[in-house]
C-alpha cells in the first residue's frame, strides 16, 4: 500500500498509527497499531569559515571560506600567540535553514605520527552556526605539545542523516611553546633490547721487545765491568783452602741463590721457607767454622812474624 | 656450590589441561541458547562449563580455601548485585590469584561490571550509551547507527592473541565503549573503533564531550596482570551471539558484502588466549658453567668463558613443546646489565656464550622475556665473579726482563764477591817492602 506524502515531514523519528476498518468478513479490522518510522534526510555543510587571529586581538578578524568539497589551498601557520576560529552551517539539502545534528566534530590528525585530537563543535544559539575555537597556547597539552603539520577534518553525522560525512578542510602547522615527544605506548617497547658487549679495559702499553732487550743487556753490563775491574786491580783467590767449612759455606750460599731462583719459577713461600731454614742453618754453621779457621790462621801468621 | 637464587614467575593456579573448570554467569539462562555456538566451541576445546544465573545464591568461587574454578565468563552485564558470596571484590581477588576472566558488557551495564573494569584500568561509559559511528554501520542497523562494522585493520597486531583475524572478515559490534589510560602498561587495545566513532546515548543530543571519541574508543580490551592472569573485556554481548556469528556483513556505502562476519574467528581466538591455551610459556631447566665443564663452579673469575642455557617451553595444543622464540635475550647484570645477548636455540634449550667482564662482583644471569600476548618470564640466577688471584696474573713478561736480569746479576755478583772478599791474599812482595 503506497503512502502518498501530502505533507513533507522533516527528518526524525515518528510513530505511525495505522487503522484498518470497514472490512468484509472474515477480515477483522484493527485500530491504533503503532509502528516506529524514521525519516532520513540529506544534509549539506556550507559556509565553512576559518579565521586566524592574535590572542590579544579582540576585533573580529578576517576569515577564509573553505571551497565546497575542497580544502584551503594554503597551510595555516599558528603558534602560541595565535588562535583559530572555525564556523560552519549544517542544513538540509534544498533548505537553507540551519539545523542541529548529533555529531559535529573537528578532527585533527598529525602528519607523521597519525595521532588524532578531536574537538566538539558547539552550536551557537544565536547564529545557529556550529563554532569551534582553538587557542594554541592553552590547548598544548591536548596535543602533547607535538608541533607539526596537522590535517583538519569535519565529521558531521546523525542517525537520521543519509550522507554523514568526513570533510578535510585545511592543513594547519601548529607550533607549541614547549616541544613534546610523540606518545609512546608501553607495548611498543616490548621487544628485544639492543645488545651490549662489554668493553674490556685496554691493557697498558708496553715497550717493544727491542727496547726491553736493549735494557736487559744494559743491566747485565755492570757485572762484566765488575769482573774486568777486579782483574785490573789484581784480585786473587790466594787464601782459598779446600776445607769442608769453606766449601760448605760457598755451596750453601750458592744453594740459597738457587733456591731463590726456584722460588721465583715454581715454588711457593712455605716450601721455600722450609728449604731455606735447612740450607740457612748449614750455611751459617759452615760460615762460622770457616771464619774461625781464618781467624786462627791470621793469629798464627801474625805470631810467626 | 654457587648460591643461586631462582626466581621464576609463572603464576598459573592448577593448570588442569584436561577439563579446565569454567563458571559462566549470565543474566538469564536464555543466553545459553542465543550464544550456543560460542559455548559449543569452548566445550569442544575441553573446557568444563557451569552455567549459573548471575544472581543465583548458590554461586561460590571458593570452597574450603580452594578455588572451584580456573576461569570465569561474565556474560551478565546488567547484573546489579551478584548472588552467592561473590561481588566485584571477590572477582578481583580471583584475578589476583591467577584466575582468567572473560567479560562481555552491553549498554545496560551495571555497577559490578563497571567496578571490576575500573580495577583493571578500564573505564566503561554510562548505562544507556552505545558506540555510535555514522559512517561505519551495517546496512541491517536498526536506525540509530549503533550496529558497527569494525575493520580488521583496527585490531592489535598480535597473532598470538587474535589468530588470523587481522586478515579476516569485518567484525560486527553493538555495545558500550571503553577507554583505558594509554600510560597503563598492562592494558592492550585489542580492537579500537574508527576515527569517526564516539560513545554517547543515541537518544540524547550531545551537550558535553563524549566519554570516548574516535580511535581512543576501545571495543575490545585485554589485560595480562603481573601474575600472568588474563582478563578480556568486550563491550558487546551481542558480539558473541549466534546471530552475529552467522550474519552477513555489509558496511553502508562501501558496497562489499561478506557472507559471514569475522566474529566467530575473533571470539574463538580471544577465548583461546584468555583461557591460557595459547601464549603460555614456562621455564624449564637453567644451567650455567664454564666453557668445557659440565657443572657450575663455586664462583667465576673475571675474563673466563661462561656458557648459559635455559629451557623454555610453550603450551601448544595442550602439550608443552620447545618455544621457538627468535628474540630471547640473556642479560648478565650487576645492577646494570654488562652483557646482553640474543640466545640461540640449540636442540631444546636456548644457549648463550660470552666472556665474563673484567669487573668483579655479584652478578645475575637474567632472562626477562616480556612480549605482547605471552606470559611474562623472569628467571634470575645469582653468581659471584671473583677478581684474579695473586697466582693468576701474567708472569715472565718480556718488558720485565731488565728487572729479572738486574736481580739475578746482583745475586751473581754477591756470590762472586764472597769468594774474592774472603779469600783475597795480599801479594807477599808488597808486605815485605813495607
Amino acid at each position: 500500500m503506497d503512502m502518498q506524502q501530502k505533507s513533507n515531514p522533516g527528518k526524525g523519528y515518528y510513530v505511525v498509527q495505522l487503522s484498518a476498518s470497514g472490512l468484509t468478513a472474515p477480515y477483522v479490522g484493527i485500530t491504533g497499531t503503532q509502528i516506529q518510522v524514521k525519516i532520513n534526510a540529506e544534509i549539506q555543510v556550507t559556509d565553512v569559515d576559518i579565521s586566524v587571529s592574535e590572542r590579544e586581538q579582540s576585533s573580529t578578524p578576517r576569515s577564509e571560506r573553505v571551497p565546497a568539497n575542497g580544502m584551503l589551498p594554503n597551510v595555516l601557520k599558528l603558534d602560541h600567540h595565535q588562535k583559530l576560529a572555525l564556523t560552519f552551517k549544517v542544513s538540509q539539502k534544498g533548505n537553507a535553514a540551519a539545523i542541529a545534528v548529533h555529531q559535529a566534530f573537528v578532527r585533527l590528525e598529525h602528519g607523521t605520527s597519525g595521532e588524532e585530537i578531536i574537538y566538539m563543535a558547539e552550536l551557537d544559539p544565536s547564529t545557529k552556526l556550529y563554532k569551534m575555537d582553538l587557542d594554541v597556547l592553552s590547548s598544548g597539552k591536548n596535543f602533547g605539545f607535538v608541533s607539526g603539520e596537522y590535517k583538519m577534518e569535519l565529521i558531521v553525522g546523525d542517525a537520521v542523516v543519509e550522507n554523514s560525512l568526513v570533510w578535510p578542510i585545511a592543513r594547519l602547522n601548529l607550533q607549541f611553546s614547549e616541544q613534546g615527544e610523540p606518545a609512546r605506548r608501553f607495548r611498543d617497547e616490548l621487544r628485544a633490547k639492543p645488545e651490549i658487549r662489554h668493553v674490556f679495559r685496554v691493557p697498558e702499553a708496553r715497550p717493544s721487545k727491542a727496547v726491553s732487550s736493549a735494557f736487559t743487556v744494559l743491566v747485565a753490563v755492570p757485572l762484566l765491568v765488575l769482573l774486568v775491574l777486579w782483574m785490573k786491580l789484581g784480585a786473587n783467590l790466594g787464601g782459598f783452602s779446600f776445607s769442608p767449612a769453606t766449601l760448605g759455606f760457598h755451596i750453601g750460599l750458592g744453594a740459597i741463590i738457587g733456591l731463590l731462583y726456584c722460588y721465583w719459577t715454581h715454588l711457593d713461600m712455605f716450601t721455600t721457607l722450609r728449604y731455606l731454614t735447612i740450607v740457612g742453618i748449614v750455611t751459617f754453621v759452615a760460615a762460622n767454622r770457616m771464619l774461625r779457621q781464618k781467624a786462627a790462621q791470621r793469629t798464627k801468621s801474625a805470631k810467626s812474624d | 656450590m654457587a648460591t643461586s637464587l631462582f626466581i621464576a614467575l609463572f603464576g598459573i593456579l592448577g593448570v588442569a589441561l584436561a577439563g579446565q573448570r569454567t563458571l559462566v554467569l549470565v543474566d538469564n539462562l536464555s543466553v545459553r541458547e542465543t550464544h550456543s555456538t560460542f559455548f559449543r566451541t569452548l566445550k569442544s576445546r575441553g573446557l568444563e562449563l557451569t552455567f549459573k544465573s548471575a544472581d543465583d545464591a548458590s554461586i561460590a568461587l571458593v570452597k574450603y580455601g580452594e578455588w572451584l574454578y580456573d576461569n570465569l565468563v561474565l556474560f551478565s552485564p546488567s547484573v546489579s548485585e551478584f548472588g552467592g558470596g561473590i561481588n566485584a571484590r571477590t572477582i578481583v581477588n580471583f584475578i589476583d590469584e591467577g584466575g582468567n576472566v572473560l567479560i562481555a558488557a552491553s549498554p545496560d551495564i551495571g555497577d559490578p561490571i563497571k567496578e571490576i573494569a575500573s580495577e583493571c584500568g578500564i573505564d566503561f561509559d554510562e548505562e544507556g550509551t552505545y558506540v555510535i559511528d555514522h559512517l561505519n554501520y551495517d546496512i541491517s542497523d536498526e536506525g540509530k547507527h549503533t550496529l558497527l562494522v569494525a575493520d580488521p585493520k583496527d585490531l592489535l597486531d598480535a597473532e598470538i592473541m587474535i589468530g588470523a583475524a587481522r586478515k579476516g572478515k569485518p567484525i560486527l559490534f553493538r555495545g558500550v565503549g571503553m577507554v583505558a589510560d594509554p600510560e597503563n602498561p598492562l592494558v592492550l587495545d585489542v580492537l579500537r573503533a574508527s576515527s569517526t566513532a564516539y560513545s554517547f546515548n543515541p537518544d540524547k543530543p550531545i551537550d558535553e564531550y563524549p566519554h570516548a571519541v574516535g580511535r581512543k574508543t576501545l571495543l575490545i580490551a585485554a589485560l595480562q596482570a603481573r601474575n600472568n592472569a588474563r582478563v578480556t573485556f568486550v563491550g558487546s554481548l551481542d558480539f558473541f551471539s549466534d546471530d552475529f556469528f552467522a550474519s552477513a556483513v555489509q558496511r553502508v556505502r562501501a558496497g562489499l558484502k561478506d557472507d559471514r562476519s569475522g566474529n566467530e574467528q575473533l571470539a574463538s581466538a580471544l577465548a583461546q588466549w584468555v583461557f591460557k591455551e595459547k601464549g603460555v610459556l614456562r621455564v624449564g631447566e637453567v644451567r650455567h658453567h664454564r666453557k668445557g665443564e659440565q657443572s657450575p663452579p663455586a664462583a667465576y673469575t673475571i675474563q673466563e668463558n661462561a656458557v648459559f642455557s635455559i629451557q623454555i617451553e610453550e603450551l601448544k595444543d595442550g602439550k608443552w613443546q620447545t618455544f621457538n622464540g627468535k628474540d630471547v635475550q640473556l642479560e648478565f647484570v650487576r645492577i646494570d646489565p654488562f652483557v646482553r645477548q640474543t640466545m640461540t636455540l640449540k636442540g631444546d634449550r636456548f644457549v648463550a656464550e660470552f666472556v665474563i667482564p673484567d669487573v668483579y662482583g655479584v652478578y645475575q644471569f637474567r632472562v626477562d622475556y616480556n612480549r605482547v600476548g605471552y606470559t611474562h618470564l623472569l628467571s634470575a640466577t645469582q653468581v659471584s665473579v671473583h677478581p684474579l688471584r695473586h697466582t693468576e696474573y701474567e708472569r715472565f713478561i718480556p718488558s720485565a726482563y731488565p728487572y729479572y736480569v738486574g736481580a739475578f746479576s746482583m745475586m751473581a755478583g754477591l756470590f762472586l764477591f764472597s769468594f774474592v772478599f774472603l779469600h783475597y791474599k795480599e801479594p807477599a812482595g808488597k808486605e815485605k817492602s813495607q
